[in-house]
């Protein structure tokens, strides 16, 4: 990660414009254990009152990073109820990262988030059709199974 | 000696200033050796 990833520019602009950035030792007490972290590099993506939203373990390059990135903020703001916030961070990651890992959960959770907002069911169908034709081998098209009975 | 750092106060004041600037905080565990 130090290497490749923070040191590009696209990644430390992001980091700074959307996130406070706290870097600690794997074994550092009693942060490590309250985390539980047991391999490096682990990130975690948390609210500003310390409750964890999102991880990873295991190096991501900068393409994969940032998605990752915007999922978790997406991800603080749909956990809180924030649901038109949750979608904007999903489209710019949709828009941006389209072929990232990140990108079927991130059609999954958008749909879900604009579910919530409207109580109208058809982004939920929606969900496993944009799966379906741009995500089939995707994890994700499977936990959308359901809908496409919607 | 250095003092050792306290990573509780370091999270914390990061936490403060995560809802100050109404911003996520990204944690990133690593492996200095």
């Amino acid at each position: 990660m130090d290497a490749v990833t923070y040191p590009e520019k696209d990644v430390i602009e992001f980091v700074e414009r959307h996130l406070v950035p706290l870097r600690i030792a794997h074994d550092s007490k009693p942060l490590a254990t309250d985390f539980n972290v047991k391999w490096t590099p682990t990130h975690v993506i948390c609210d500003p009152a310390g409750r964890e939203h999102h991880r990873a373990v295991g190096f991501m390059a900068p393409e994969e990073f940032i998605p990752f990135l915007l999922l978790g903020i997406a991800r603080v703001h749909f956990d809180q109820e924030y649901y038109q916030e949750a979608t904007t961070y999903l489209e710019k990651l949709l828009a941006g990262y389209p072929k990232s890992e990140a990108a079927p959960e991130s059609v999954y959770l958008r749909g879900v988030a604009l579910y919530k907002s409207t109580g109208d069911p058809k982004p939920l169908k929606k969900i496993y059709e944009q799966l379906q034709s741009d995500y089939p081998a995707s994890a994700w098209l499977k936990r959308a199974s359901p809908y496409r009975l919607l | 000696m250095p003092e050792a750092i306290s990573w509780e106060k370091t999270m914390k004041r990061a936490l403060e200033r995560a809802g100050a600037e109404n911003k996520p905080v990204l944690v990133f565990f690593h492996n200095p050796a």
